[in-house]
């Protein structure tokens, strides 16, 4: 059970090995168990007397928790120091186990209890000036004792070289120094914070703020000057760096940073604790040190994998729930579930070490020995209750199954934050007790007052949680009131600059989703923000264009005008489109245009129509390309709208027109651009109406009477004026009466009354039929004394009037008085403007629609 | 209900690990959604699910202990959160309907939603103790309801849009009546800025003095213009003695006041924090003040009194049997 050093006294097992000797824990010592520093035999010899002499300082001191040696022995010529044992964890094991995470207000706790000791000493004259981590112990009680006193007057006569780290600029190893010691214990204060050393690898010092940047302000200030380069600029006195210290750690900041680093400890990365973020808004004074800012996302410490993952979703229900590969859930370990802010391991090479003569070169770097005994690991409750263990089900936590960086920063976000809440601040607790117990006096009623008066206004609970339960479930149904007077306040007078802007895209992206599956909700919601939108009247359309231009894209009007606009059974929709178009400005003129072809409703398609026209400016010639390939209905529409603009533009537009595949719109287009003698129109008009088919030419007439191609009257009124009209087909010579009388009225009922009075003795069985054809035409269209004259002549069985022309003249005669009487000859029949709605048969090309035609038809002729 | 027994949760446990998990989880996944929404990337879909895993756990009576979270986090996102954990809790008791829950804490997460978004679109950086502009403030609710409206167009979406633009205009009295006073606004609405009302008291985001859950709902309570019914359904889910509440006992035992609801509001559930002679306990345990002859609080403590963290115990307590009394 070890080898015994002298009588009495055992080696029981090694601490640790430096460059002055080896530490052993020693067993059957008058004073119980005691720390054994085994000096090398070379540096025992050279060491002689001076040894005892040197170490003997710390007596001088008189502080309990200076160590002081107890006794010096020397079997067999060796020399080994006994003094107290201590147990606890050294400086350098504290500093290398929480690198970087010890919170500042615990080390300038560890430095000022160091700095008391170097006071004491200072005020009995003596100095340490061989300071180093190794030579702190901090006990399980957190009081910090110091050993070393007198080493560095050994170490200067070995020609040991000191810790660099402690060594002030102007150090002198021989003559150990005041302004020395204080140096080195900013230095002890400047590792502890930082894990690093204050001077860089040239030697130089820095600043804390240079090592990290979320140092707190107040400890670079502290640092800064004392570790200055010169001596002058440094704190004079222990006293005087302790006052400073004390400050420093009675601040907000330090307290603060206390509590949560404390808790971060254990989860978080290195200076967790000095982030800005968390320290540079402390919280009031009034309130508890929870009162933490947000966690800073800039912190990302090392993603503790706290859950079991199993069962991922099948699909990503959100960005914040996307699902791990299975392997990966597979290979994420559990959460480790060590104890925080407890030593958790002895120093694995002190305690492996079996007992012997330690071998020289294998010292710690730090050169000094602790005479520790390493606290083992605490596991107390409270310990326990430290270390949360996930308990969230994966599919009820918002973030479940994240990946990637962005995920493992909001898990190591989330953990910092269960860390902080979790943090047991027990010690806080009792003091605050205490103070708490100091103040109070006698107990107050406050509580009952309090209580009672809660009570008095909560009542008896009559009507309240059933109450609640009726408005819910009321509420499960769309409020729509409601929500029109909440939309309408989203774009209220100077919030719909601000709306717009901060909601326009979300919003277009909204409506242009709904359009793909629902465009009655797209229409719905562009009609609740029209309808929202407050301003007085003369700015209302302006204000509701802001509001779709904003939100509404060319694409999505001509999608959803096309879209809403071939549902003829829906009105409302088709109201709804048509209550946009005052709002739409000249950017969707185009947009209007494309979704034309696709309108079937014909009042509709008007109102767009109109609409282009007032908004057309600068888009004619899409409007050309589209009368270009439309319908006819369309193509002559959109050739009429560009003539009336009247613009190069527009005339450049028409002659895209005139290259539509339909007849009719061609000679609309070329009558609007080169007029009725224009070469093209008539050859146009020659080739029409002189085709070989007479089955074609009807067709024209109709479409021409249809489509009310006016510019074709005059070519029609030569054509039924030629002496070859009676050999022409019945039907087309109908047709043309029809379409002369559509296109111009006037000019038809004068030339109906000169070929009803023009007989002939030849061909008379056609010719009679053309005069019938003329009297019904004079019936519909005649207002004039002249034409009532002619067909009272002929309605009163005059010599050479057949009964057919008779009995037309007679049925037209009653119809022309009845007008006469009437007024004027109403104009012929076209769509009012807008026209009531009526609906267009899908456009075949082929086939114009038709009218109801004024005229006998064929059966009747027959 | 105001027996203080929830009649989801039978045996009256409260989770306060898994109610601390979710909290932890939900802040942080609406302060990123948040952040989002800074960027102009409305995430309500996100937050649809972060209300929806809240939803699910609103059988669990610890989620009040948002209350004695509170004072730690303070920001937009946080204040959403907690009260969206306290709203839900008044949900559920009234509420058969998993939706309507759905739709209260969707609701409580979108208050502010409009607040966040015109912060960022005018180049304001809000942190926990700033504020907007006059001129922006008074836009919040209608950039909440733009925010809402504008990318909801089913029934719950809608709900919890209405219910958040109330709530965020019934916070703003400059702007005046509710819809012009055409229509009054509706008891979900009231009851979840009640429920915001306390958590500003509990942790103001301004300089102001944060005060005991207590002392909070009695100033509610007090106030003019009090609303005796929100106010009830808010006491029956966190308390008369609202949870978070730390007291004295005569003996001087220090505790907080616990989730699990108490048959007799004045006596109400405490996890201990220290002993009679000032000792931090090791596990803090139950005591059931209506099992004690004469249990007499003496004191709030007040949270100026106290630098320390009185949620430890709530937080990382977990359904266990009954305990007895120390």
């Amino acid at each position: 059970m070890g080898t015994e050093l002298v009588p009495g006294l055992r080696l029981a097992r090694l601490l640790a090995t430096g460059s002055l000797g080896a530490v052993y824990v020693g067993q059957g010592h008058a004073a119980g168990k005691v720390a054994v520093k085994l000096l090398h035999p070379e540096l025992a010899h050279d060491l002689g007397t001076d040894l005892l002499r040197a170490l003997r300082q710390a007596d001088e001191v008189g502080h309990p928790r200076v160590l002081a040696p107890i006794e010096v022995l020397t079997p067999d010529g060796a020399r080994a120091v006994v003094t107290r044992l201590i147990v606890g964890e050294s400086a350098s094991s504290l500093t290398e186990r929480r690198r970087g995470r010890i919170p500042p207000s615990e080390a300038l706790r560890i430095t000022s209890d160091v700095l008391d000791l170097i006071g004491t000493a200072h005020a009995h004259g003596v100095c340490h000036g061989a300071l180093s981590l190794s030579h702190l112990v901090i006990d399980d009680q957190g009081s910090t004792h110091l050993l070393g006193f007198g080493e560095a007057r050994l170490r200067a006569q070995l020609g040991l070289v000191p810790d660099r780290a402690f060594v002030a600029p102007e150090h002198n190893p021989r003559v150990p120094s005041v302004a020395g010691d204080l140096w080195a214990v900013a230095s002890l204060l400047f590792v502890l914070l930082t894990g690093a050393q204050p001077r860089d690898e040239l030697g130089r010092i820095r600043s804390l703020a240079r090592v990290t940047d979320r140092a707190l302000a107040d400890l670079v200030e502290l640092t800064d000057r004392a570790l200055a380069a010169e001596p002058e600029r440094r704190f004079p006195d222990a006293g005087t760096l302790l006052a400073a210290m004390r400050q420093v750690a009675e601040s907000r900041d330090v307290q603060y940073a206390h509590a949560l680093g404390s808790a971060l400890a254990a989860d978080s990365g290195s200076h967790a604790w000095l982030d800005p973020a968390r320290v540079t808004q402390p919280p009031p004074a009034d309130v508890s040190w929870s009162s933490t800012p947000p966690v800073s996302p800039s912190v990302t410490p090392p993603t503790r994998p706290d859950r079991p993952l199993s069962d991922p979703p099948a699909t990503p229900r959100s960005r914040l729930a996307p699902t791990l590969p299975p392997a990966e859930q597979a290979s994420t370990p559990p959460q480790s579930a060590a104890p925080r802010d407890r030593i958790s391991d002895p120093s694995p090479h002190a305690l492996s070490e079996a007992l012997g003569a330690p071998r020289r070169g294998t010292t710690p770097p730090s050169g000094t020995e602790p005479l520790i005994v390493p606290t083992p690991p605490r596991d107390t409750p409270r310990e326990r209750a430290r270390q949360p263990e996930p308990v969230l089900a994966r599919e009820a936590d918002p973030l479940s199954g994240l990946s990637g960086d962005e995920g493992a920063t909001l898990v190591a976000e989330r953990n910092q934050i269960v860390a902080m809440l979790t943090f047991d601040s027990g010690l806080s607790l009792e003091g605050a007790w205490k103070d708490a117990r100091s103040r109070v006096g006698a107990p107050s009623d406050a509580f009952d007052t309090a209580l009672a008066s809660i009570e008095r206004t909560l009542g008896d609970g009559s009507d309240g949680p059933s109450g609640l339960a009726l408005e819910l479930s009321a509420l499960a149904a769309p409020d729509p009131d409601r929500l029109v007077h909440v939309t309408a306040s989203s774009l209220e007078g100077p919030a719909l600059g601000p709306t717009l802007e901060a909601f326009g895209p979300a919003l277009r992206e909204h409506v242009q989703a709904s359009l793909e599956h629902e465009p009655h909700t797209a229409l719905r919601l562009l009609t609740m923000l029209q309808d929202a939108v407050r301003a007085p009247k003369a700015m209302l359309a302006a204000e509701r264009g802001r509001v779709l231009d904003a939100i509404a894209t060319p694409a999505l009007i001509q999608s959803l005008f096309a879209r809403l606009g071939a549902r003829v059974s829906d009105p409302h929709a088709l109201d709804s489109l048509a209550a946009l178009l005052p709002s739409l400005g000249a950017s969707f003129a185009a947009a209007l245009g494309g979704a034309l072809p696709q309108i079937v409703d014909l009042s509709l398609q008007a109102k767009v129509l109109h609409h282009l026209e007032s908004e057309l400016t600068g888009h004619e010639h899409a409007l050309g390309e589209l009368a270009k390939i439309a319908d006819p209905h369309l193509g002559i529409e959109v050739a009429r709208i560009l003539a009336r603009i009247d613009t190069l533009a527009a005339r450049q537009a028409l002659a895209l027109a005139a290259e539509s595949p339909h007849a009719v719109v061609r000679i609309e287009a070329l009558g609007q651009s080169e007029g009725a003698s224009g070469e093209r129109l008539r050859a146009e008009l020659k080739n029409r109406l002189e085709d070989a088919l007479a089955t074609e030419r009807i067709h024209t007439l109709r479409a021409l009477a249809d489509f009310e191609v006016r510019v074709a009257a005059p070519f029609l009124a030569v054509r039924l004026k030629s002496s070859q009209v009676d050999t022409l087909p019945f039907e087309e010579r109908r047709a043309l009466f029809h379409a002369l009388c559509v296109l111009s009225p006037t000019r038809a009922e004068a030339l109906a009354v000169e070929i009803l009075a023009h007989k002939k003795l030849l061909g008379a069985g056609a010719h009679e039929e053309t005069r019938a054809l003329a009297a019904s035409a004079l019936g519909e269209i005649g207002v004039g004394q002249e034409a009532l004259d002619a067909l009272t002549h002929h309605a009163e069985r005059h010599f050479g009037t057949s009964d057919r022309v008779r009995q037309a003249a007679l049925q037209a005669r009653d119809a022309v008085r009845a007008r006469m009487a009437g007024g004027r000859r109403s104009e012929p029949p076209r769509p009012p403007h807008p026209a009531p709605r009526a609906t267009r048969p899908p456009p075949r090309p082929s086939e114009p629609p038709r009218r109801p035609s004024a005229f006998p038809d064929e059966r009747r002729r027959k | 209900m105001s027996d203080g027994v929830d009649p989801r949760t039978p045996d009256g446990a409260a989770d306060g690990a898994l109610a601390l998990e979710l909290y932890a989880s939900a802040l942080v996944a609406t302060r990123h959604l948040y952040r989002e929404l800074a960027r102009a990337e409305p995430p309500v879909v996100e937050l649809e699910h972060v209300a929806r895993c809240i939803a699910a756990a609103a059988p669990n009576p610890a989620l009040s202990v948002a209350l004695a979270l509170a004072p730690a986090a303070r920001d937009d996102a946080a204040r959403a959160v907690q009260s969206a954990f306290i709203a839900v809790r008044i949900a559920r008791r009234a509420a058969d309907r998993d939706r309507d829950v759905l739709a209260v804490a969707l609701a409580a997460l979108l208050v502010d939603a409009g607040r966040a978004r015109l912060a960022a679109a005018s180049s304001i950086d809000l942190d926990v103790f700033s504020d907007l502009p006059d001129s922006l403030e008074l836009l919040s609710p209608a950039a909440t309801a733009a925010l809402g409206i504008g990318v909801a167009r089913e029934p719950l979406r809608e709900t919890a849009a209405l219910t958040a633009f109330e709530t965020c205009w019934l916070e703003r009295p400059r702007l005046g009546p509710l819809y012009k006073g055409e229509h009054p606004p509706r008891l979900v609405s009231r009851v979840l800025f009640s429920c915001r009302a306390l958590l500003s008291l509990i942790a103001p985001k301004s300089r102001d003095a944060a005060v005991s859950p207590l002392e909070a709902l009695r100033r509610l309570c007090a106030a003019p213009e009090a609303d005796p019914t929100t106010l009830r359904l808010l006491a029956d889910a966190v308390g008369h003695v609202p949870v978070g509440t730390v007291v004295e006992l005569a003996s001087g035992e220090w505790g907080v006041v616990g989730p699990v609801l108490p048959k007799d509001p004045r006596r109400p559930l405490l996890f201990g924090l220290v002993d009679a002679r000032g000792r931090a306990h090791e596990v803090a345990h139950r005591l059931d003040l209506s099992a004690l002859p004469n249990p007499g609080i003496a004191r709030v403590i007040e949270p100026k009194e106290g630098r320390f963290n009185a949620a430890h115990p709530l937080v990382t307590s977990r359904p266990e049997q009954p305990t007895g009394l120390k």
